[in-house]
Parts: C-alpha cells; structure tokens; sequence
C-alpha cells in the first residue's frame, strides 16, 4: 500500500508562517509523500516563496510540488522553485521523480498545467494571436506532462497539477470560468500513462473528487475544497504496464 | 459671526488656556467645537476642548493649576477636566482609544482665535475624531453634520473614511452627508459610481487583485444596498482586512460578512482508493 498526501491552494504569505506547519505534526506516521498542488504563495513574490519553503522543509516525507498561477503572479517563479528546492523540496514542470516507499515505487510527473476548457467546449488555435498563445501553451504543458508520466519507471504513477483535469470536481464553480480552471488534455495525457491517480488544485469552489474518462481517480486538493490541512489517499501500487 | 455672552466668556477662557499651554512649553491644539468654529463652524456655547499628548497632560494639568484653574476628578482614562471659573476645559489626550500623536500636532495649523493665533486641530482629524466618537449612546448628529457642512471644502473626506472605516456609525454618518449633497460621490473611486449590475463583478476582481487582499475565492452579492461577501479566509485577520478594503472600496454600501475563517478545522482521514 502507498499512501500519498496531498494538498494545493495553501496561499501562504508572512502573515501565515508556522500556522501551517503547525498542523503537520501527524504527516510522517500517515503518509508517504506530501504533494503540493501549486498556489503555494499568494502573490507569488520569492518572499512568500521562503515561507512556503520554511513551512514545509523537513517533515520526514518527500515533498513535491508543482507552481500555480500564483506563484506566477510576479515573475518569480524561478526564485521560488530555487527556495523549495534548497529546503529539499522537489518542483516539478513537465517532468517527474521517483520516489521508494516500504509499498512500492512511486512516480510522480507534475506540471502547474493551464487552462483551455473541456473537451466540446474549448477554444482552438484559431484566430487572435493572444487566444492562440493561450491554446498554444495549454497544448505545450500537456504534452509535456503526458510524455513526463509516460517516463515514470514505477509501481504506481501519480500526475499532478495545478489547474484541473476534469470537469467533474470544478462542480460549484460557475461554468462560465471552466476554460480558466482546466484542460481536458491534462486528462487525456493521464489517461495515456496508466495512472493510478491525479491530483490538481486551483478550483476552490470545487468538489473532491471525480474521475478522467479513461476511469482514473481524480482528487482535486485546494485547501478550500478539502477544509482539513492535507488528504491521504492510500492505493494499491500498479504493475507496470507491459510494453507493446 | 453671532457671539452670545457665554461663548464670549468662553473665548476668553480659550484665550487664557492657550497662553497658559504655550508659556509652558506643552505642544497643543484647539481641538472639538472651538476648533471647528476657528475654521468657520458655528461658535459653540459648551466647553473648550484641546488636544495635548498622552505623555503631556500631567505637565498641562500642572502648569494650568498654578495659573487658578481648578482640576476636577474624572472617572475618563482619556481626558482631563479643569474648570475656569464655570467654563469648563477638556484637555483630551486619547478620543476613542486613539492617542493624540505629535503627527497631529504637527497637523494642527496657526490660526486667529479671539485675537491670538493658536494651533487649530486640522480639519481632517477634527472630523475623523467626532465620527469615531460616536457610539451606541451618543450618535447625535446634528452638531457634527453642522461641522461637516462648515468645513466640508477642508477636509480630506476619503482619508476620512479610510479613518474611520470600521465604525459603522461613522458609514451611516458619511452616507448621509452624501445623500445630503454636503460631500460628493466618492470621486477617486469610481466603483462607488458603479451600476450595481456591474459592482458585484468588479468588487471581486478588485479584492483579488488588492495586495492587502489578494483573496480570489470571495463571493460577492449585491442587494440593493447591502452588499454579502462569502468565502473562507485563512486568518482572522485576513478577513478583517477583506472587510476594510471592500467597505472602502464601496463605502455607500453596507458591507456584511458571511466570511468564514480557517479552512483547515477538519480532521485528517484517510481515502482508500481500492
Ligand atoms: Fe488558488
Ligand atoms: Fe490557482
């Protein structure tokens, strides 16, 4: 059995530090790796960064994270990612790590994803160049992410994002802004990589849980969403898949 | 101006305090009714109000005692009381829990009183501290609305609100100087010019994009004139800043707070995912 923590959306700034940490206390015993769903900080300044990077360093799990659009907001993605990465804290963006635990290997390929809308409902590379960049990088980061987690050399395979894959844990968020929450391609890259299960956050109006149309648990993580400090998700590991 | 015998006698009394306090050294300025008057206002017939340090007050209460005022005993941890002749003097130090600065004093403008220049309190802080004054029980507002008819073009009426942002008192006091015509619509900001169809929208995206905010999930409902806000916020104090920023940002609309704080309260429990 693997059991994975997750959590997204924490939004920290200095006004917040060790109130975090402080509900952490527990995560060893119960989980085997924290994800962080990305909107780590609040407005995305190397500042807010090094909280985030205080609060979750050395808890006795592996942590890994992907960035949200947060975390985007001034520019300072890169000192971010530096900070979490000096505290041990792995940053995924269209790659992937693989971590051993005492039920298996787990991998895990993350990106902070983009939005562009649900399969039906999406917009295409057509028109304006701004909607084009806009579709244009939503297609990037998927193809990315897939090819990341068909890479994964593991037991179990987990994908991780920041904007959502599916619809179905956007419910409670008004339709009208699904196109900024998500992207039916970060499905479908989870769906061509034999996942166990995929975490994203962002959607803090959503719903827990849903499932990608190739039958994979989705589990959106915002802090909003979940109301308790982290969930845990215990899986049984996958065999790999066998090579055609 | 129209001056009856007491306000006469009171002047004079003014007059007295004002040299008493500059010829002691302790920094001062006309402060409540006599300061409104000095700026144009209606003179007052009650008492005479100064504004000294909190660190100050012993030093003018000492230096006034030996000129013949008498001190009187006040169960107030905010003013001090002396008595000239029958006129009664307030020396206030700390109006509604917040403290006379040097700041203010500095403030305070040399003006023509009774034939003496005096330090008058400005314009903005007298009006900011009648407005926090008011209370469950004593929220009279004629005698402040006459202040702010008189000294309207003076005042500072945004830096006002944002003073007094979180007395509910002091809104209902500034919106009805706006229906009064007496101050205008909010000009330098023009969400409180807003279609209300539109307001809800805008005071979102606004509370997102606030840095002393930065709050994205809040939900905004408008009402006629209420406006409800909804959401969680990771801090208590987070939350009263959501409502101080939205309240300035919409200061003609009764802000309500369906907020809710800590979204962390649950239990950590476990998922199988067979
Ligand atoms: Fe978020
Ligand atoms: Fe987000």
């Amino acid at each position: 059995m693997i059991r994975i923590a997750a959590v997204g959306d924490v939004h920290l700034d200095e006004e917040m530090r060790g109130h975090y940490r402080s509900r952490l206390d527990g995560l060893a015993d119960s989980a085997d790796v924290l994800l962080l769903a990305g909107d780590l900080t609040k407005h995305g300044t190397a500042e807010e960064g090094d909280v985030v990077a205080a609060e979750f360093r050395g808890l006795g799990v592996p942590v890994v994270a992907v960035l949200g659009n947060h975390d985007y907001h001034c520019d300072a993605q890169d000192a971010i990612t530096e900070g979490l990465r000096a505290e041990g804290i792995t940053v995924l963006e269209g790659d992937g790590v693989t971590l051993d635990s005492p039920g298996g290997r787990i991998g895990i390929a993350g990106t902070k994803g983009f939005g562009g809308g649900f399969a039906g409902k999406c917009a295409s590379e057509f028109g304006e160049p701004e909607i084009k960049g806009f579709v244009r990088h939503g297609r990037q980061v998927a193809h990315r992410f897939g090819a990341a987690l068909r890479d994964l050399d593991a037991d179990l395979r987990v994908g991780l994002t920041h904007y959502a894959p599916v619809k179905d844990t956007l419910a409670g968020e008004p339709p009208e802004i699904y196109p900024f929450l998500g992207s039916y391609l970060l499905a479908e890259a989870v769906d061509g990589a034999k996942v166990g299960l995929a975490v994203h956050g962002h959607a803090h109006a959503g719903v827990e849980c849903g499932l990608t149309p190739g039958g994979v648990r989705v589990r959106n993580v915002a802090l909003p969403v979940l109301r308790r400090p982290y969930a845990v998700y215990r899986l049984e590991a996958v065999p790999e898949p066998v090579a055609v | 101006m129209r001056e009856g015998p007491e306000t006469a006698a009171l002047l004079t009394t003014l007059k007295r305090v004002a040299i008493i306090l500059k010829d002691a050294g302790v920094p001062f300025a006309l402060s409540g009714s006599f300061a409104a008057y000095a700026r144009g206002a209606t003179a007052s017939d009650h008492d005479v109000d100064f504004a000294v340090l909190p660190g100050d007050v012993e030093r003018a209460v000492d230096a006034l005692a030996r000129a013949g005022l008498e001190p009187v005993r006040v169960a107030e941890d905010w003013l001090a009381k002396m008595y000239d002749d029958a006129r009664q003097v307030d020396l206030i130090y700390r109006p509604s829990e917040h403290p006379v600065t040097p700041e203010m004093l500095g403030r305070a403008a040399p003006m023509k009183v009774n034939s003496i220049h005096v330090p008058v309190l400005d314009a903005t802080d007298l009006m900011v501290m009648l407005l926090r004054a008011f209370t469950e029980h004593h929220c009279d507002f004629s005698a402040p609305l006459e202040i702010a008819r008189a000294l309207r073009e003076q005042v500072d009426w945004p830096a006002v609100r944002a003073a007094t942002a979180d007395s509910p008192y002091a809104h209902a006091f500034l919106v009805l100087l706006r229906h009064l015509a007496v101050i205008g619509p909010n000009e330098e900001n023009p969400m409180a010019r807003e279609e209300p169809q539109y307001l809800a929208g805008h005071l979102q995206q606004a509370l997102a994009e606030d840095p002393r905010t930065g709050a994205l999930g809040i939900r905004v409902r408008v009402h006629g004139t209420d406006v409800h806000l909804s959401g969680d916020l990771p801090s208590r104090e987070r939350r009263r800043m959501v409502l101080a920023v939205a309240r300035e940002m919409v200061p003609d609309y009764v802000v309500h707070d369906d907020l809710s704080v800590d979204p962390m309260e649950g239990d950590t429990e476990e998922e199988r995912l067979a």
